[in-house]
């Protein structure tokens, strides 16, 4: 579960066990991201055509663009798809409305009571709905009757008999019974062709769909119809329905698709019925989608693949017939052998090389020597595959006009780290941009910025590779305006690094060293500092304590620094680590954790919470956090962030050392609270020792650790505390323990 | 918000207090002919054939959005297939939105009823069940519509209804509502839940109403002492037989 459902569900659950008030959950915060999978970092700059690092898991349409883009075809502007909007049912709208409103001024009441309520959507025996009257049902029902009484006239009894028949047309919108209109008792033709045309359209919404076509094909026969030009297209209609309403489709579907698709050629090429042809085009892609889902699939391909413009619906069908293929939908598994899914379909094969890593991407490269197919098979070739080198030499050669640069820079120098060779990936580092701008979109440059921070020989590389800029806040409640984040910020891969691939005496060099911005530098002073009171090195602490004091220079942080200074000042080591605990205890944004990815809450505060988060419970710790999450450094190497180069055996022995030793003190709650019980023991009278066991308790009841193990440290330090100080402002204030 | 499509409905409330469905339902929690282990089947498609006939299927059959003094219904959309022998309970989701307006018509809260009620009409339904989240300032109103909706009934229809855990843990305002049990979600609660595990570790704790049935989650399994009351498990993944199963052991 990603961290902004946690909130989520975290502000929900707050909300609805604490207080009745509940009327909505969020905010949601978004995640500061500084490299995007799915979809394009620059969606503008990308539906301009400029690529950027083309990565496997981008949606398929961005694959698609990506292929044209490489294959020197103009860029899609239709790739970015459009967003998607609610369409009320027909029920809730203005047309329904006018149409209810005349039925009921123009039908006489004996007529009307006769009516039941009606429901656009139908329900159906699975408890499932759907739409069955649409919107245009309605407007059209109202645009025909003001017609029609033009033609008789008001209040006629021709035009009553019409809107009668129409009104029971509705009545099979939501009912499971058939309701009919009535036959005409007047031989009138015009209102004979209506009255056809209504019987059909009953038996069309009472998903009697064969009865309805075989109607609409005769309305379709009748010249003297003015319903002809509709009969064709409405049986396509009644025949596509017959396959996707019911929960199992017929097995004739692909028969009745294929009558459908007749029909609605029929329609094309009747001049009478222009105002359809639109539509029905739209209906013939969809037939042919579902009717012959394979050759439709290469038929779009190649359309894709060569038009100088695509339909935006033609890159939906395609994206949907391409998880069907590939049995990424509901059914999970595909109808087709993949060999027949990429056969003769070069931009079909490439778009399941380049997510698949297929083998067949280096043999296709090696057939075409193509910049598409350099980009499938880097992505794809395992660091030992004999291709390697071939393929590096041809990446050197790709000129940086072309749009497959970035994503062939980038690909070089991870390969070359896969290879185990840093040298030479930091050469190849060394010639491309050192900055966004420089012919480098600002998602490629964190991605080479990775790269070396991989490879830094030096913490002073290291600490200069480190910052990220933020190119996206993903979330479900982003900012109606776009925020510019201009702040550095770094991803979790980074912090991992710091949290686990570093001992406390690198992480307090880190702290001291100026490379860092100062949000950042505070990161990991903080951690430092956290990890030198758990693990008794007075000395580091104190070199942490002095740059986090002189990191926080806002009136709200006095107290956090006269505490650090009292730590850095103290007399007897003892005392400097009940100084450190109270330090802890008092600040609740403290941990042991460097931070990682920001979010937009936590962007705009660079540093540690003083007070308890209640809403938001991120207090302390609940362990190390090694985890690279989903940063640039996941797309460089595999399993885990690696020690970097600089970092000597010692020093990774004495990581893991302090790791184990960290790991052992538990959670931060229970290694705060074990140490307030200690202090009050041993300093029976220490009017501190009282604060620090309120801070425990409250603590305790708002850490963000769920480790569902029972404890009696709360109840403990309670009992210590209302015994030991029973007037202090502290117990007064402490009227309950949490467990 | 929804508080404004509300006020409207409490204005009808002492109309609805006089009727006759204000009557208390004279049958004990437990009597609600329904199985012991209900699972909620919500906006998905789902496929729970497999079950027998000891276990029922609660599933989301609408969705009423109140905005202003206007209610939409909008029906389930996914196909539920489950067996004939499967008891089912038809929910209805109630969600507000919408800016304060004045509303001064009883059609919505006669309009709600009617909705909910209509679900019975749904095939092999044996009950409804009304899931809605009502804030402080709506109990009034809602008391009113879970009456209305009663008198829809009638009594022999099991109507049963979801609570916050608040409303069983102290805040007993369900006092004398017709419905045959509330049902206290204990899940999605976070570090707040203090007050709540009780009720799912005793089948005496929290208010009568609250007595007969809990709902838990299975992403977020807690300690259960069932007893005799009814489970509702929720599964925020589609239901599998895998997942049934562990359906089956929260009970146990």
């Amino acid at each position: 579960m990603n961290r902004w459902w946690r909130r989520a569900l975290a502000v929900c659950a707050l909300g609805s066990a604490g207080t009745a008030l509940l009327l909505a959950c969020g905010p949601f915060f978004s995640d500061l991201v500084t490299v995007r999978h799915s979809k394009p970092a620059d969606p503008a700059g990308y539906a301009r055509g400029e690529l950027g690092v083309v990565k496997p898991t981008f949606e398929r349409r961005y694959l698609a663009q990506a292929y044209r883009t490489l294959g020197g075809l103009p860029p899609l502007a239709t790739v970015l798809p459009a967003q998607p909007s609610y369409t009320a049912p027909a029920q809730f709208t203005d047309s329904f409305a006018e149409w209810m409103a005349i039925q009921k001024r123009e039908l006489p009441a004996a007529t009307a009571a006769t009516l039941k309520p009606v429901s656009s959507t139908r329900i159906a025996a699975d408890y499932s709905s759907f739409d069955n009257c649409l919107e245009s049902a309605f407007a059209a029902a109202a645009a025909a009757f003001k017609e029609r009484a033009a033609h008789y006239g008001a209040r006629h009894p021709l035009l009553t008999d019409w809107v009668a028949g129409q009104a029971a047309v509705f009545q099979n919108c939501g009912s499971t019974t058939l309701v009919l209109p009535a036959p005409i008792t007047v031989d009138d033709p015009r209102l004979r062709a209506d009255r056809d045309y209504q019987t059909a359209a009953a038996y069309f919404y009472a998903t009697q769909y064969d009865e309805a076509a075989g109607r609409f094909r005769a309305i379709a026969g009748n010249a003297a119809s003015p319903w002809r030009p509709f009969g064709r297209y409405l049986a396509a209609r009644a025949l596509i329905r017959s396959v996707t309403v019911p929960a199992m489709p017929p097995k004739d579907a692909a028969q009745r698709i294929a009558a459908a698709e007749r029909d609605l050629q029929a329609t094309l090429a009747d001049k009478d019925a222009t105002t359809l042809h639109a539509s029905a085009r739209g209906l013939l892609g969809f037939a042919a989608a579902r009717g012959r889902p394979l050759e439709r699939l290469h038929e779009l391909a190649g359309r894709i693949s060569s038009a100088p413009g695509v339909a935006p619906q033609d890159l939906v069908d395609y994206t949907w017939l391409m998880d069907l293929a590939l049995g990424e939908n509901t059914a999970g598994t595909s109808p087709f052998d993949l060999a027949a899914v990429t056969k003769g379909d070069d931009l079909t094969d490439w778009i399941v090389a380049t997510q698949k890593r297929r083998v067949r991407a280096v043999e296709r490269w090696q057939q075409t020597r193509s910049e598409r197919w350099l980009v499938a098979a880097m992505w794809t070739a395992a660091e030992s595959d004999p291709a390697t080198a071939a393929l590096l030499d041809a990446a050197a050669q790709v000129p940086r006009t072309s749009p497959a640069f970035a994503t062939v820079a980038f690909l070089r120098v991870r390969l070359l780290i896969r290879r185990n060779d840093p040298t030479a990936a930091r050469a190849v580092l060394a010639a491309l941009p050192d900055a966004a701008g420089q012919g480098v979109d600002v998602e490629t440059f964190n991605l080479l910025q990775a790269a070396r921070f991989t490879v830094a020989t030096s913490l002073d590389e290291l600490l200069t590779a480190a910052p990220r800029t933020v190119v996206a806040a993903v979330g479900p409640d982003p900012p109606d305006e776009p925020l510019k984040y201009t702040k550095a910020t770094w991803d979790d891969d980074v912090a991992a690094v710091f949290n686990s691939r570093m001992a406390l005496d690198r992480l307090v060099d880190a702290a001291e060293s100026t490379r860092l911005p100062t949000r950042l530098r505070h990161r990991v002073a903080q951690a430092a500092f956290t990890r030198a009171v758990l693990l008794a090195r007075p000395q580091a602490g104190i070199r942490a304590a002095r740059v986090m004091a002189a990191l926080e220079t806002a009136p709200s942080e006095a107290a956090l620094r006269a505490d650090l200074r009292r730590y850095i000042a103290a007399t007897d080591e003892a005392a400097r680590t009940r100084i450190g605990v109270l330090t802890l205890l008092g600040t609740s944004g403290l941990s042991i954790n460097v931070g990682g990815r920001d979010d937009d809450d936590s962007y705009a505060h660079d540093m540690p919470a003083l007070e308890f988060g209640h809403t938001f419970p991120h207090n302390w710790w609940c362990k190390v956090e090694d985890s690279p999450g989903q940063g640039a450094a996941t797309l460089i190497v595999s399993g885990g962030v690696p020690f970097p180069a600089f970092i000597t055996d010692d020093e990774r022995r004495a990581t893991a050392t302090e790791l184990e030793a960290l790991k052992a003190t538990g959670t931060a709650r229970e290694y705060l609270a074990a140490a307030a019980i200690d202090w009050a023991r041993q300093r029976r009278t220490d009017p501190e020792a009282a604060q620090a066991l309120a801070l425990a308790i409250e603590g305790w009841r708002w850490s963000s650790c769920y480790d569902n193990r029972k404890s009696d440290l709360p109840r403990r330090a309670f009992a210590l505390l209302h015994r030991q100080f029973p007037n202090s402002d502290w117990a007064k204030q402490t009227k309950y323990w949490y467990d | 918000m929804r508080r404004g499509a509300f006020l409207l409905i409490a204005l009808v409330a002492g109309w609805l207090s006089l009727s006759p469905a204000r009557a208390a339902v004279d049958r004990a929690w437990n009597d609600v002919p329904l199985p012991r282990l209900m699972l909620w089947a919500w906006e998905r498609p789902t496929d729970l054939r497999g079950l027998d006939a000891q276990v029922g299927v609660a599933f989301l059959a609408q969705t009423l959005i109140v905005r202003n003094d206007a209610v939409r219904v909008v029906p389930r959309r996914n196909p539920l297939r489950v067996s004939p022998a499967t008891p089912l309970l038809a929910v209805t989701r109630i969600e507000g939105g919408g800016s304060a307006e004045t509303a001064s018509s009883s059609e919505a809260v006669a309009g709600m009823a009617a909705a909910i009620a209509g679900t019975m009409a749904l095939p092999r339904v044996r009950g409804v069940q009304i899931d809605f989240d009502a804030a402080e300032s709506e109990r009034t109103a809602y008391r009113a519509l879970v009456v209305a909706v009663r008198a829809a009934l009638g009594p022999q229809v099991p109507l049963s209804i979801t609570a916050l855990a608040s409303w069983c843990a102290g805040d007993r305002w369900m006092r004398g509502l017709p419905i045959d049990e509330a049902v206290p979600m204990l899940f999605r609660m976070g570090p707040l839940n203090e007050p709540y595990a009780a009720l799912a570790r005793s089948t005496s704790a929290g208010a009568p109403e609250c007595r007969g049935a809990l709902g838990t989650s299975l992403d977020e399994p807690l300690h259960i002492r069932a007893g005799t009351r009814r489970v509702y498990v929720f599964n925020a993944s589609p239901w599998t037989p895998a997942s049934v199963g562990r359906a089956r052991e929260v009970l146990e």
